[in-house]
C-alpha cells in the first residue's frame, strides 16, 4: 500500500469515528468560547465548553476576573441563560460588571450555607444546561466529587470556572488548569494542564478597558 | 335533553386503595367483626375468589390477609364533590342521584361535543384513569335512565350511549326490574309475579299496580321513561380547591407521604385544568396527633407540572424533617387564577422555562435569601450603590472606575509606603440618611501584586481597602 493510500484509509477512519479517535487540538466536540485576550489566546486557545477550568490564584484581586470576564460578558449578551456565581468571596460589583459588558439581568448569585448544598447546587446548575457560565469558589474537592461535577459539566455544555487558592492533585480530570501570579502590567498565567497541548507559561497584559465591542 | 350519568361501583374500596402505595386485597364490609357481609371488593380480592354478599368470616377464611374497611361517608362525599367539579366543566347542571348511590348525573343538552358521538365518554374515561376510580357511564334522555344504563351495561358494548328519544323508547323497556330503585320487597314481589323487564311492568294495569304496590314503582317508571319530568336540584360544593387524604397508617417519613401527596396534587391539578385555572401557591398541612405542620410553596410559573411540584415539596420536606407521625394530609391551591394554557411559538424551545425551573429548584433547597441577583442603585456612595434583587431583575449603570470585587466591610490598611496620589475621587455626603461619608478614593497596587481600591477617610485620616480590581 502506498503512503497516500494509508493516508486515505486513516482519513476515512477519522471521518467515520470522530468521537473514538483522539485528534489532539482538533478534537473539540463543541466549539469553545473566545477568550478575547490576544496573549491568552496563544496560551490556551478558546475556553473549553462542557468542561471545568480550574483557576488557581493565591490571592484575590490579581486579575482573575478580568481574565475570564470578556468571555462571560459575551455569553451573557449572546445566550438567554444564567451567568451563575456560586459563593463568590466578595460582592460582585454591578457598576464594574456592567462596564465589562455583562448583562446584569442574566446574573444569578448563590450563597449556600453548607458545602454539601454548594456541591449539590453546582451539579444541578452544570447539568441543567440553563447556565451559559458558572463561576464558582468551591471548597477543596475530592476525586469523586471532581468526576461527578465534570460529568455534569459535559451534560450541560456550559463554561465553568472553579477558583481555588491552592491547586489540587494533578490527577483531577479538569480540561484546563491555570495558575495565576501577579505581574506588573497584568497577570502571569501558568498553564499547568490543557487538553491536547503542552503546558505553557506567559504574561497576559490586562488593560483596564474591559468593555467589549460586540 | 340527554343526561350523562357516572356511577362508581367500587367507590368505597377504591378510595381506600388509592391512598396507600402497596397493592393489597381490600374489601368493604357493612359491620365490624366477622358477622358482616362484603359490600365491595377490589380487583385483587376479586381475583382471589371473593364476591360481594359473602360473609366476612368466609372471606377471611379464604383470604386471611384480606384488609377490611367500613364505609366512610365523608371521604365519599369528598370524592363525589371532586367529580362534580370535573363534570361541571361539561355543562352547568350536575345532580347527585340519591336513590342510586353513588351516582352523579350531568345534563349535557348544550354540550357541543355530544354531537361527536362518544367523545364525552372518552373524557369521562380519562378522568377515571386520572383519579384512579373505576366508573361506568351512561347517556340517556332522563337522569334516572342514564344512571340505570351505566349500571346495566347489559346489552353489549355501546348500549350505554343512547341520547336520542326514539332509540330510548325502544331501549328502556328492556331494562331489568332488578335495577329499579324501589324497595327490595317491591322488586321481589314483581319478580314473583313474573315481571322481568320494564316493558312487562308497563303493560300492567296502572290502577291495579298502584293499589297493590303503592305509587312508588309507577313514579320510578315514569321518570325513567321520560313520561313525567324529573326535576332535581343542582349539587353544590365549597368553592376552595383542596384535597384531604387520610393516610391508612401513620407516617413520618417522606417516602410514605410522597404517594399521598402525588395523589392530592394530581386531583387538584385536574380540577384546575378543567376550570381553565392555575395556581402559583400551594398550602400543605400535615396533621398528626395534636401536632400540625404546614408550609406554603410559591412557584413562579403557574404551568408547573405535578412531577416538578412533587420534587419541590420533596426538597422542602427533606430540609425540615418531620418529628411526628402524620395521619391526614391536606393540600390546598391558594388563589387560583385564570390560565388558558401557554402560547408557545415554534421557535421557542422551552429554554426560558428551564432557566426559571433551575431558579425554583435552587430556591427550594437553599432558601430564597441565598439565591439572588444584583442591581445597581442610584447612590453616589459605593457601599449603597448596589443591592440584592430577585433573579432576573438585575440592572445597573456602567461605571468603569469601580472595582469588580467590593469588600462587604472595608479593611483598615496600614502600609508605610502609602500616600495620597495627586488624583483622587472624592465622595462626600449622606447626611440626609445619617450615613455621612467623606472619602478620597484612589487605586493602589499592593506590594503583593493586588490592584486595590483604597480610600482615605478624611475625618479619621486613615486608609481602608474597599475593593479589588480583580
Amino acid at each position: 500500500m502506498s503512503p497516500s493510500a494509508h493516508k486515505a484509509v486513516v482519513n476515512t477512519l477519522l471521518t467515520k469515528h470522530p468521537q473514538r479517535l483522539w485528534q489532539g487540538l482538533n478534537n473539540q466536540r463543541t466549539p469553545g468560547v473566545a477568550v478575547h485576550w490576544p496573549e491568552l489566546d496563544l496560551l490556551v486557545g478558546d475556553w473549553p465548553r462542557g468542561a471545568i477550568t480550574e483557576v488557581v490564584s493565591a490571592q484575590d484581586g490579581i486579575g482573575e476576573l478580568r481574565l475570564v470576564l470578556p468571555a462571560v460578558a459575551e455569553l451573557s449578551q449572546r445566550e438567554a441563560r444564567w451567568i451563575l456565581w456560586v459563593a463568590p468571596p466578595h460582592i460582585p460589583y454591578p457598576a464594574a460588571l456592567a462596564a465589562a459588558g455583562v448583562d446584569l439581568s442574566r446574573m444569578l448569585v448563590l450563597h449556600p450555607r453548607k458545602d454539601q448544598d454548594m456541591l449539590w447546587a453546582l451539579e444541578l446548575a452544570l447539568r441543567s444546561g440553563s447556565c451559559s457560565a458558572v463561576l464558582a469558589w468551591p471548597p477543596a474537592l475530592q476525586d469523586t466529587q471532581w468526576r461527578r461535577l465534570q460529568l455534569a459539566a459535559e451534560a450541560g455544555n456550559s463554561l465553568a470556572f472553579f477558583f481555588f487558592r491552592q491547586g489540587s492533585a494533578a490527577t483531577v480530570p479538569v480540561a484546563l488548569r491555570l495558575e495565576l501570579h501577579p505581574a506588573r502590567q497584568g497577570v502571569d498565567v501558568d498553564v499547568r494542564k490543557r487538553r491536547g497541548a503542552m503546558p505553557a507559561r506567559g504574561m497576559v497584559a490586562l488593560s483596564d478597558q474591559l468593555a467589549l465591542a460586540l | 335533553m340527554p343526561w350523562l350519568a357516572v356511577q362508581f361501583p367500587h367507590l368505597g374500596v377504591e378510595l381506600r386503595e388509592r391512598a396507600q402505595a402497596e397493592a393489597v386485597a381490600l374489601a368493604m364490609v357493612d359491620a365490624q367483626g366477622s358477622a358482616g357481609t362484603l359490600l365491595q371488593v377490589n380487583a385483587i380480592a376479586l381475583q382471589a375468589g371473593l364476591r360481594t354478599g359473602m360473609t366476612t368470616a368466609r372471606a377471611l377464611a379464604m383470604l386471611p390477609e384480606l384488609q377490611l374497611c367500613t364505609r366512610d361517608p365523608a371521604l365519599e362525599a369528598q370524592a363525589l364533590s371532586h367529580w362534580a367539579r370535573l363534570l361541571y366543566s361539561l355543562a352547568p347542571q350536575v345532580v347527585l342521584l340519591e336513590e342510586i348511590s353513588p351516582t352523579l348525573a350531568v345534563e349535557i343538552t348544550g354540550n357541543t361535543r355530544l354531537q361527536q358521538g362518544r367523545a364525552l365518554l372518552e373524557d369521562v374515561a380519562a378522568w377515571a384513569v386520572a383519579t384512579r376510580l373505576s366508573v361506568s357511564a351512561g347517556v340517556a334522555p332522563t337522569p334516572l335512565g342514564a344512571a340505570l344504563l351505566a349500571q346495566w351495561q347489559g346489552a353489549g358494548p355501546g348500549s350505554s350511549f343512547c341520547p336520542g328519544a326514539v332509540d330510548w323508547a325502544l331501549l328502556w323497556p328492556q331494562i331489568p326490574i332488578t335495577l329499579l330503585p324501589c324497595a327490595a320487597t317491591t322488586r321481589a314481589a314483581l319478580l314473583a309475579l313474573g315481571v322481568r323487564h320494564c316493558a312487562q311492568l308497563q303493560a300492567l294495569d296502572r290502577a291495579d299496580l298502584a293499589r297493590r304496590f303503592g305509587p312508588e314503582p309507577l313514579r320510578v317508571l315514569d321518570r325513567l321513561s321520560g313520561r313525567v319530568s324529573d326535576p332535581r336540584s343542582a349539587l353544590s360544593f365549597p368553592a376552595d380547591l383542596e384535597a384531604s387524604i387520610p393516610l391508612h397508617s401513620e407516617i413520618s417519613h417522606w417516602e410514605g407521604l410522597r404517594f399521598a401527596l402525588h395523589r392530592a396534587l394530581q386531583d387538584i391539578h385536574l380540577l384546575l385544568r378543567t376550570q381553565a385555572q392555575a395556581s402559583r401557591s400551594w398550602l400543605l398541612q400535615l396533621q398528626g396527633r395534636g401536632r400540625q405542620w404546614s408550609s406554603t410553596l410559591e412557584v413562579r410559573d403557574p404551568a408547573t407540572d405535578v412531577e416538578m411540584l412533587l420534587t419541590l415539596w420533596q426538597w422542602r420536606l427533606q430540609q425540615q424533617p418531620l418529628d411526628f407521625a402524620v395521619h391526614t394530609l391536606r393540600l390546598q391551591a391558594l388563589a387560583p387564577q385564570h390560565w388558558s394554557g401557554r402560547q408557545v411559538a415554534w421557535w421557542q424551545d422551552g429554554a426560558e422555562e428551564a432557566c426559571w425551573q433551575l431558579v425554583e429548584q435552587l430556591r427550594q433547597r437553599l432558601g430564597a435569601v441565598a439565591v439572588h441577583a444584583i442591581a445597581g442603585v442610584a447612590d453616589h456612595r459605593p457601599d449603597y450603590a448596589w443591592q440584592r434583587v430577585p433573579p432576573g431583575a438585575g440592572q445597573g449603570e456602567a461605571n468603569p472606575a469601580r472595582p469588580l470585587w467590593l469588600l462587604a466591610q472595608a479593611r483598615s490598611l496600614t502600609a508605610p509606603s502609602l500616600h495620597l496620589p495627586a488624583q483622587v475621587e472624592r465622595i462626600e455626603g449622606g447626611w440626609w440618611d445619617g450615613r455621612d461619608q467623606s472619602r478620597d478614593y484612589f487605586r493602589w497596587r499592593h506590594p503583593a501584586g493586588v490592584q486595590c481600591w483604597v480610600y482615605r477617610d478624611r475625618r479619621q485620616a486613615r486608609f481602608y481597602v474597599h475593593g479589588y480590581f480583580a
